[in-house]
């Protein structure tokens, strides 16, 4: 399954590179931090749902 | 008008609970039709009793409403027991009461009240006084026919009920009454039906909601009589069978209303005639199938928590059989507790999963005797400190999913339960811990093929990943597995994910080659290497819902002081200064909380959002960060138990 799903790794990628070059500098870190929250926050809910 | 003319008339009330089906108010109105009588049984359609609350009211009102007399139904025939002033012998020896007669006081008032009233006068205003003539449920109806029955024609009843143990108490009860060798409890069915003249199925089995005979339909043969309370539908199963066998006996029966004095006194000469169908039959054997388990029908769902033992695997073949005779479905949980697995040598890691794996494996085994027996299974394990926690958040699980579909149920339901059905062939239990409770990883293990579903949510989470990798420096990276595991179970996320994260941190190597702060790698990583370590020693010891739920309040802490001081930063935004204390800090951080609860990505975003560093030099840092601690978490996924093992970063 991973072999017929790995076509798909360099879509993301190029994906990936055309929004970083598209997203200004201050955007990009702002979304970043948000990213970290959303991250934290569901980290905690983990740890408080189990 | 003459007196011929006028009709006596009799009001009756039918009080149950589900009882507008019931045929009792035709069978008996038809009945005083007969006997010259307008007899009419009001039925309270509706307004439902609740529990019997309102039982002591409705009985009360009855008087003002001409009744003269009560009928009850499940579940009152044991809640008006305290309401009676006299209780008849039957009535007493089954502690259920079919037909309350309702008096002003005199045993004889109420024909006195029959009389008036056939005589055109209207009745007296009567004082709730009662005289319990029915029987019903002590234990179900088959209690009371067997009572009917051996007061009546029958030699020797033989009982059989799907709990045997009940079918010994009632037969006990019964010697007692009628004398020895009357009532047996029935253990060979077939033996039984060879022997019995005739049949009186007690058990709802037969009416619309519950389909099907209570017994093999050969065991049925055309010289049998057969009587059954099923009331509906109007012709059922298992006397079609002895219809379709030549049985010219083959009818409905009324035995919950039959002798013990299912009738109001007017009526006694019907029971008397409902009597003489059995009378010119000798009945001399009959097998009452009692089996009120069958007609309560409340479990339909059973949960059996397993832990691996011998007793418990005994316990679900138990569990199966009563599933099986009451058209049940089964769910079997073991909990994998993460603090049993084997320690030391940083094989503790691989210990859990090696449990993971004795719990599937045990599981299978538990599944096929499921399949074997026919019955509707599903297996799952989870991961908690707490077994009792788990299987009562189980067993609401199993409670919610029935009602949830599509994307819903893993959102709501929270966990991702693997159908094992038939074809698994072993029935062994090779659960290495015989008496030791299994312990376990993951949400759920699951063992069947990813559906369509899971195709489409594993494409988009690579693509998720991929997007996150290349443009946002895994900002969003770590949540592919999670957002995976909310439909597909994480053992089979991370075993499809693992080699798509190793090409795509190749390719993200080669994409990102140059640009990443090599000085910041030179702390992050080591640091890495040394907080994987000591998460591998102490896994199991702490708890990773604990680990989690530390890391996630220091990530938004982070958050919310960096969102702070933005404005500050801003004024003096650029490239910040490398600290190497937290450089350290972080690097150990994200390779400790990766190992033991598969959330390293926060502690690193931490520091390099910290650093200030330029967007480009951001992402490449992070991706060749999380690239060398996959590579260093590489032997462990590749050891014996390959992919269940953690989650990349």
């Amino acid at each position: 399954m991973s072999a017929m799903l790995l076509p798909l790794v360099p879509v993301g990628v190029w994906l990936g590179l055309r929004l970083l070059r598209r997203i200004p500098e201050r955007p990009f870190f702002l979304f970043a931090t948000w990213a970290l929250a959303l991250s934290g926050a569901k980290l905690l809910w983990d740890g408080l749902a189990g | 008008m003459s007196g011929q003319n006028i009709q006596r008339s009799i009001l009756c009330g039918l009080i149950g609970s589900g009882i507008q089906a019931s045929r009792t108010p035709a069978m008996h109105e038809q009945e005083g039709e007969a006997q010259g009588l307008r007899y009419v049984y009001k039925n309270d359609r509706h307004r439902p009793l609740g529990l019997g609350r309102d039982l002591p009211e409705l009985l009360d009102r009855c008087p003002a409403h001409g009744l003269l007399g009560t009928q009850h139904h499940l579940p009152f025939k044991q809640q008006i027991i305290p309401l009676l002033d006299e209780l008849s012998d039957d009535a007493r020896a089954l502690n259920a009461v079919n037909t309350v007669v309702l008096r002003d006081g005199k045993p004889d008032r109420l024909q006195h009240r029959l009389q008036r009233l056939g005589r055109g006068l209207p009745p007296r205003p009567a004082r709730r006084r009662t005289q319990a003539r029915g029987t019903a449920r002590r234990r179900g109806a088959g209690a009371a026919v067997a009572h009917a029955a051996l007061s009546q024609k029958v030699g020797t009843l033989h009982i059989r009920d799907a709990e045997p143990a009940r079918a010994v108490e009632l037969a006990a009860s019964l010697c007692e009454r009628f004398g020895a060798g009357r009532a047996l409890a029935c253990e060979d069915l077939a033996a039984a039906m060879k022997q019995a003249d005739g049949l009186i199925h007690c058990t709802p089995t037969g009416m619309e909601k519950l389909p099907g005979l209570p017994l093999p339909a050969e065991l049925i043969e055309g010289r049998h009589w057969i009587s059954e309370i099923v009331l509906l539908p109007a012709r059922d199963r298992a006397v079609a069978r002895g219809s379709a066998e030549g049985l010219p006996h083959a009818r409905r029966g009324r035995h919950g209303g039959v002798p013990g004095g299912g009738c109001l006194p007017p009526l006694h000469r019907p029971r008397a005639r409902l009597r003489a169908h059995a009378a010119p039959l000798r009945v001399d054997v009959i097998v009452v199938a009692a089996a009120t388990v069958q007609g309560n029908n409340m479990y339909k769902h059973i949960l059996m928590p397993m832990d691996g033992s011998d007793l418990s695997t005994k316990s679900f073949r138990e569990g199966v059989e009563l599933a099986k005779a009451i058209g049940a479905r089964v769910t079997a949980v073991s909990v994998v507790i993460a603090s049993h697995a084997p320690r030391g040598s940083g094989t503790s890691m691989l210990g859990k999963h090696v449990l993971e794996d004795a719990a599937e494996e045990y599981l299978k085994g538990v599944a096929a005797i499921a399949s074997e027996a026919g019955v509707d299974v599903e297996t799952f394990y989870v991961v908690g400190d707490s077994p009792h926690e788990e299987i009562v958040a189980a067993a609401e699980g199993a409670r919610l999913r029935p009602h949830l579909h599509g994307l819903a149920r893993p959102l709501l339901a929270g966990r991702v339960v693997p159908r094992q059905r038939g074809g698994l062939g072993d029935h062994r239990l090779p659960h290495p811990g015989a008496d030791r409770p299994l312990t376990g990883s993951g949400r759920a293990g699951r063992n069947d093929e990813m559906d369509a579903l899971g195709w489409a949510v594993t494409a988009i989470a690579i693509l998720l990943t991929g997007i996150s990798k290349a443009g946002l420096g895994g900002a969003l990276g770590g949540l592919a597995v999670p957002f995976m595991s909310m439909w597909i179970p994480p053992r089979d996320a991370v075993a499809v994910v693992l080699p798509i994260l190793i090409v795509m941190d190749m390719v993200g190597i080669r994409v990102w080659r140059g640009k990443a702060d090599r000085g910041d790698l030179l702390h992050l990583v080591p640091a890495a290497l040394l907080g994987i370590g000591a998460g591998t020693l102490l896994f199991g010891v702490l708890s990773d819902r604990m680990v989690k739920l530390v890391l996630g309040l220091i990530a938004l802490a982070f958050v919310a002081d960096r969102l702070l001081r933005r404005r500050a930063e801003a004024a003096a935004s650029g490239e910040r200064p490398r600290a190497r204390s937290f450089a350290w800090l972080c690097g150990a951080g994200a390779g400790f909380t990766s190992t033991l609860a598969h959330a390293g990505g926060p502690p690193i975003m931490a520091y390099v959002l910290s650093r200030g560093l330029p967007k480009e030099r951001f992402v490449a840092t992070s991706v060749f960060f999380f690239t060398a601690i996959n590579l260093a978490k590489l032997p462990f996924y590749l050891g014996p138990s390959a992919c269940s093992a953690a989650t990349p970063c």
